[in-house]
Order: C-alpha cells, then structure tokens, then sequence
C-alpha cells in the first residue's frame, strides 16, 4: 500500500465530512427559512435576556463604584480633619496650657483627634442607618475607648495589605449587621501635630513616630442597600422605556410579519398563478413537443420512403443506363454498318453510273452500229432484186425476200431492246392523272388501225393513278395491245381495265377472255424475247411485258398474271 | 462543179453506196461531193487541207451529215460550221442511224435543219431520200450565198 492511496482514503474522508457539513447547513438554512418568524422571536427573547443580565451587572458595579467613591471620599476627609484638629486645635491648646487628657474620664479634657473622629463619624451617620466609621491602630491610646475591641477578619487583612501598600486602599462588599454594605479601609499617617503628642504624652505606648508613618486604618462601612434603593428608581424608569421600545418594536415587527404574510400570500398566489400558467405552457410545450416528434417522424418515415424510392429510381436508372449504353453501342454499331453501307451504296451507286454509261455508250453503238450492216443487207439484196431480177428464178427472188424480211425483223428487235433500255433509265416524274383517259384513249386508237374487229370494251372511268404518265401509258399500250392482239380469233371479244380486291390487295386489272396462257409458264412471261405463242400465230417480239414490268417495278409495285389457255389473261397491278 | 451539189458525209461506203443508188434511183443527178470523215467535210466547207484553193463562193445545196463519223463526228462538224459566216445558212440534214433522243436534241441545239433517221428497209430509205431531194434541192430557198457582213 503506498502513501498515495492513504493519502487519497484520507481525502475522500475529508470530502464525506465536508459533504455532511454542507448537507446539514443546508438543512439549518431550510429550517431557518421556514421557521423564520420563531428563530427571530427566539433571538429578540435572547438579546432581552443578554440586555437584562448586563444592565443587571452594570447596576451593581455602579452602586459599587459609588459606594467607594463615598468611602474614600469620606476617608479623605475625616484623615484632613483629623490633622487640621491635631494641628490647629491641639496645639493652640497646648500653647494655652491646656493638657490634652489622654482618658476619655478625665474631667474637662479636651477629645483626642481619633476619638472625635469616631465620635463625629458616629453622629454624621446616624441619620444613615447601617454606615460606620472606625479608626483602628496597633498603638493607640489607653484613653482611647475602642482598644478592647479586637480586630475581625477585614480589618487584620486590610492592616495588613495597606502595611505593605500604604498608597492604596483596601476593600471588599460583605454582609454586616445583615445588610450588604461596602467595606473600605485607607491608611491614616501620622502627621506633626499627631506626632507631637505621640511621641511627648506619658502614656504613649510608642514615642519614636515619625511624620508620615502610618500610624493605623481608617475602615468605613457603606451599607448598598440605601444606594440601591436609590438607584432602583431610576432602573425601573429605563426597564419602563425598554419595555415600551420592545412593545413598538413587537408592534412593528408584528406588522412587518404580517405585511410580509399578506406580500407572501400574494407572492403564493401569483406564483401559483404563475405555476399554472408553466404548467399549462409546460403542457402546451409537451403537446408541441409530441406534435414535433410526430411530425418528424413522419418526416423521417417520408425520408426514409424517398430515400428508398431513390434507390429504386436509382436502380431502374443503372439499369436503363446500362440498356441505354448497349443501345448506343448497337446504334453505334448499327450506324458503322449503316455508314459502311452507305459507302458500299455510295461505290455501288458510282458503280451502277459507271455501268448505265457504258449501257448508253452500248445502246448508242446498238442503234447505230447494228443498224447500218442491216441496212447494207436490206439495201443490196433489194439492189440484186432490181438489178438482176431476169437472172434470178423464183427461188432466188424468194431468198432474196427472206434475207430482207429477216433483216427487218431484226432491225425491229434493236428497236424493242433499245426502247426497253431507255424505259429502265428515264428519270420518273409522278403526276396524279385519270388512267381511265388513256386507256380509253389507246383502245380508240387500236379500233382505229384495225375498224373490221368488234370489241367490247369495258373501263372503269375516274380511276386516278400516282405515276409517271408517258410510262403508265407504255404499260397500258403494251397490256391493252395484248389483249387487242390475244382476243383476234375470240367469236364475242371483251376487254375491261378496271379497279378491284385480288385476295385482299387493292389493284388495277386488264383482263380478256383471249387465248389465255398456261399458268405453268407464267414465270416466263416478264423475261425479255419470252414467247408463249408462234410468232405465225401472235406476231411480237416479246418484250412488251418484260417493259410492263420493269415499269412497275420501277414505281415500287407489284404485277401478276392469271390466266388458262383458252380462258383468257387478266394481269394485275398495284404501283 | 454545179451550183447544186450535194456534200454527202459518210464514213461507211455501204451507206454511200445505198445513198448514191437511192439519188440515182429517184433521179436526183445533182453532183455529190463525199466526205468520209469529219476533217475531209471541214477542210471542203472551209477550203483547206486537201481542198485548198477550192472555188470558195461555190458551196454544197445541202449538206447530208452523218453523225458518227471518225475523228471529229458529226455534231462538231456542225457546231463548226454554224460558228463560220461562210457557212451558217447551209442546210445541213442530219442522216443517221440513231433514233437516239440526245442525238436528236443535241443536233436541233446546234442548228441542224432535219434529222432523218436511215430506216433499214431500202425502200422506206429510198423514200426518204427523194423527199429530201425534193423538198431541200427543189422546193427549198437557200439562202444567199454571200451573206452581207
């Protein structure tokens, strides 16, 4: 165990003590404030008490300081006196003779100084019951009439002090003849004229005194009771005055008690009015309080769900983020591809005007080249026919026609190819226009070159197309032609351009009821130079379809046949 | 050297051999001056190269042009001479075998008076070259040969 822990149990002790000491201060404080009015009566009862006891003191050491002060003054005189009769009277009347009888029976004579002393002394305080003056010696005079008498207990005590300190007096308060009274005692000396007698007369029983010597006591008795009785009144007078003062101040504190309660009481009741109004504040504060962390809990649960939502807002968004950033990376990917196409367009495109220029270039040497050596056919075969026609046979001449006929026929197959070329390449310019004219206008123009043949024709009027006019008049010649052509050996021909659903899409029509043709071989129909029919039977040179249908096909529509043998054709198209 | 003669420019001898039977067959006798290529026709036309010192106040009726002709066609040829005071009034018939559109627009542009295409039947061809003597060697009005400046 070491000094530090002692040290510390011995603080801690100190510190329990300390907390006792304040505890209970603090409990008298609590008494004292409750219990105010009684500690302050208790106290005033006290200081009463305190009052009385000390004006009792005073008045006795008062009564003591008069009773001495009168002693001594009295001692005082008697001792002048006693010289001025020693000096003054004695001695005159030892000059005029006369003895001074040292015996009180002596006849005539004259008192001693100490007996007149007495005996004035006893006629002074006569009139003052109880008070005495004796004058005491170890010498005195045989005459003197108090020397049997012997000393009491003061007087050997006061001889002997004033003996050793003559300049002071000797006293002390005791009960004589059953009364209080003061006993005071002073030297008397021994003075020329005292002396003189002393030390002369016969009968002294000591004659070597000098002046000055002590020569015994003066002791006088100063009863208190008179003093007191004296002084009594003059107490009662000042108790009188204390008590009135101690009744005004009752009265006073008793009112200022009684304010102080009425200021309480006041004090209480806006205190408590006071207290009320905490109280109802207080609840007023509480209910706040609760209406506050309600709220907030609701705010916090409002929090909490918002915070919840933002996460799941904040989900959804990471994951359409996410989707969006493959979007991006696909429509990226898709616009790369898209570009690359485009380049590939682009070259294709280039491409395809290279090779339209080199179709043109090809179908200007087509047109003019081919031509030329077919003309050359045509032209001397007709020059043999003219020239030499006598040295020609009719075999010859027939040959001769052949090579011609065929060399036009060739020519005209230049011109179908060179037309279909130039079909493919011209620039579109759509216009909405009533197909219906021009139908009915290209079957007038068919009766026309051939008025012998009975057609019926049927067209729908106001059937209004979007196209390319000059090319939707190539498609109907061709199809009308056909059906003009096809309907030739037909008894009751009919031919009809019209509107209508073919298995639910809207599209026009030609149909007749001609020659038909075997569904087997459809496909063929829209090839270049396809033939269904002898050239005898139907001559042609079997491109009109193949231009129909690039036409349409160029105006983004569709065509399609539908026919039997025999049972005539009816082509459909959408544009 | 007439004053009606005909300038007939043809590269191919086929077709200038058909296009002289066809004069003489429809009894066109005026003079043909042949030209086989597009040089020979400007150096006639203007006098010179091969034809320097021609007689330049004699000039073709009309002038038959093919188009495709080796090196300067037809269409130069024809873009020259309109370009020359001597030479802007002459008739000139495109005769070719293209029916070509281009051909067709591109020479009316430079001031061709005709275009007739060469049809491959010979009688259809004989036909056409009489209406054109007809019309440009008879019935026509040429211009005045000096043209005041």
């Amino acid at each position: 165990m070491s000094d530090v822990t002692l040290e510390k149990d011995m603080s801690v002790q100190t510190f329990g003590l300390w907390r006792k000491c304040v505890r209970a201060a603090v409990g008298g404080l609590e008494i004292l404030h409750t219990h105010i009015i009684l500690v302050l009566s208790l106290l005033f009862i006290l200081c009463l008490l305190v009052i009385y006891l000390h004006i009792s003191q005073l008045k006795a050491q008062m009564v003591a300081t008069i009773a001495l002060r009168g002693a001594d003054t009295y001692a005082r005189e008697s001792s002048d006196m006693r010289e001025w009769y020693a000096v003054e009277a004695i001695q005159r009347l030892h000059i005029l003779g006369m003895k001074t009888p040292s015996s009180q029976k002596t006849e005539g004579a004259i008192p001693l100084p100490t007996l007149l002393s007495s005996s004035l002394g006893g006629k002074l305080t006569s009139r003052r019951p109880g008070e005495q003056v004796r004058l005491l010696s170890e010498y005195p005079f045989p005459q003197a009439g108090d020397k049997e008498q012997p000393l009491d207990g003061f007087q050997g005590e006061a001889l002997e002090f004033l003996k050793t300190y003559p300049e002071q007096s000797y006293y002390r308060v005791e009960q004589v003849d059953g009364r209080q009274a003061l006993r005071f005692a002073t030297v008397g000396r021994m003075q020329q004229g005292c002396v003189n007698c002393h030390n002369e007369e016969a009968d002294s029983p000591k004659r070597d005194w000098q002046v000055g010597q002590v020569g015994g006591i003066v002791e006088i008795v100063y009863p208190l009771n008179s003093l007191e009785n004296m002084t009594s009144m003059n107490w009662r007078e000042s108790y009188g005055m204390i008590g009135v003062l101690v009744m005004l101040w009752s009265g006073g504190f008793g009112l200022v008690v009684l304010k102080l309660r009425g200021v309480s009481s006041e004090l209480e009741e806006q205190v408590q009015h006071r207290t009320t109004e905490l109280y109802e504040s207080n609840r007023h504060l509480e209910m706040e309080i609760k209406e506050r962390k309600l709220a907030e809990d609701t705010i916090r649960q409002a929090r909490d769900n918002l915070e919840k939502r933002v996460q799941e807002r904040t989900g959804k968004l990471a994951a359409s983020n996410a989707e969006l950033i493959r979007e991006v990376a696909e429509r990226k990917r898709a616009e790369d591809d898209s570009r690359s196409l485009n380049a590939q367009l682009l070259q294709r495109s280039a491409q395809l005007e290279a090779s339209n220029k080199e179709l043109e270039a090809f179908s200007y040497s087509v047109s003019h080249d081919l031509r030329a050596p077919l003309r050359g056919i045509d032209g001397f075969s007709q020059a043999v026919l003219e020239d030499y026609d006598e040295k020609l046979d009719d075999s010859g001449r027939s040959y001769l026609n052949r090579v011609r006929a065929a060399s036009q026929r060739m020519s005209q197959l230049i011109d179908a190819m060179l037309n279909l070329a130039r079909l493919t390449r011209a620039e579109i310019h759509s216009q909405t226009f009533d197909m219906s004219v021009i139908a009915k206008s290209i079957l007038d123009d068919l009766q026309k070159f051939e008025p012998e043949r009975e057609v019926e024709c049927v067209v729908t009027n106001n059937l209004l197309a979007t196209a390319d006019p000059q090319l939707l008049r190539a498609v109907l010649e061709n199809l009308l032609g056909n059906a003009w052509k096809f309907t030739r050996q037909q008894q009751h021909p009919r031919i009809e351009f019209g509107h209508g659903q073919y298995k639910g899409q809207a599209a026009f029509f030609v149909k007749d009821n001609g020659a038909g043709f075997d569904m087997t071989y459809a496909h063929k129909l829209f090839g270049a130079f396809q033939r269904l029919h002898a050239y005898t039977e139907y001559p042609g040179v079997g491109v009109g379809l193949a231009t129909v249908h690039r036409i349409i096909q160029r105006h983004g529509g569709q065509i399609w046949p539908e026919g039997a043998v025999d049972e005539g054709a009816t082509f459909y198209f959408t544009l | 050297m007439t004053h009606k003669h005909i300038l007939l420019v043809e590269d191919h001898p086929d077709d200038e051999e058909l296009t002289m039977r066809a004069l003489k067959k429809n009894n066109i006798m005026n003079e043909v001056v042949v030209a086989r290529d597009g040089v020979e026709a400007l150096e006639y036309l203007f006098g010179t190269g091969a034809h320097a010192g021609r007689d330049m106040d004699v000039m073709p009726q009309i002038i038959l042009l093919d188009l495709k002709l080796p090196k300067i066609d037809g269409l130069e040829v024809l873009r020259r001479l309109r370009a020359d005071d001597r030479t802007k009034f002459l008739p000139v018939v495109v005769l070719t075998s293209s029916k070509e559109e281009q051909d067709i627009v591109k020479s009316y542009q430079l001031g061709a008076n005709s275009y007739v295409r060469k049809p491959v039947d010979f009688q259809e061809f004989s036909q056409a070259v009489q209406n054109l003597g007809l019309y440009w060697l008879i019935l026509n009005e040429s211009a005045p040969e000096r043209v005041p400046v």
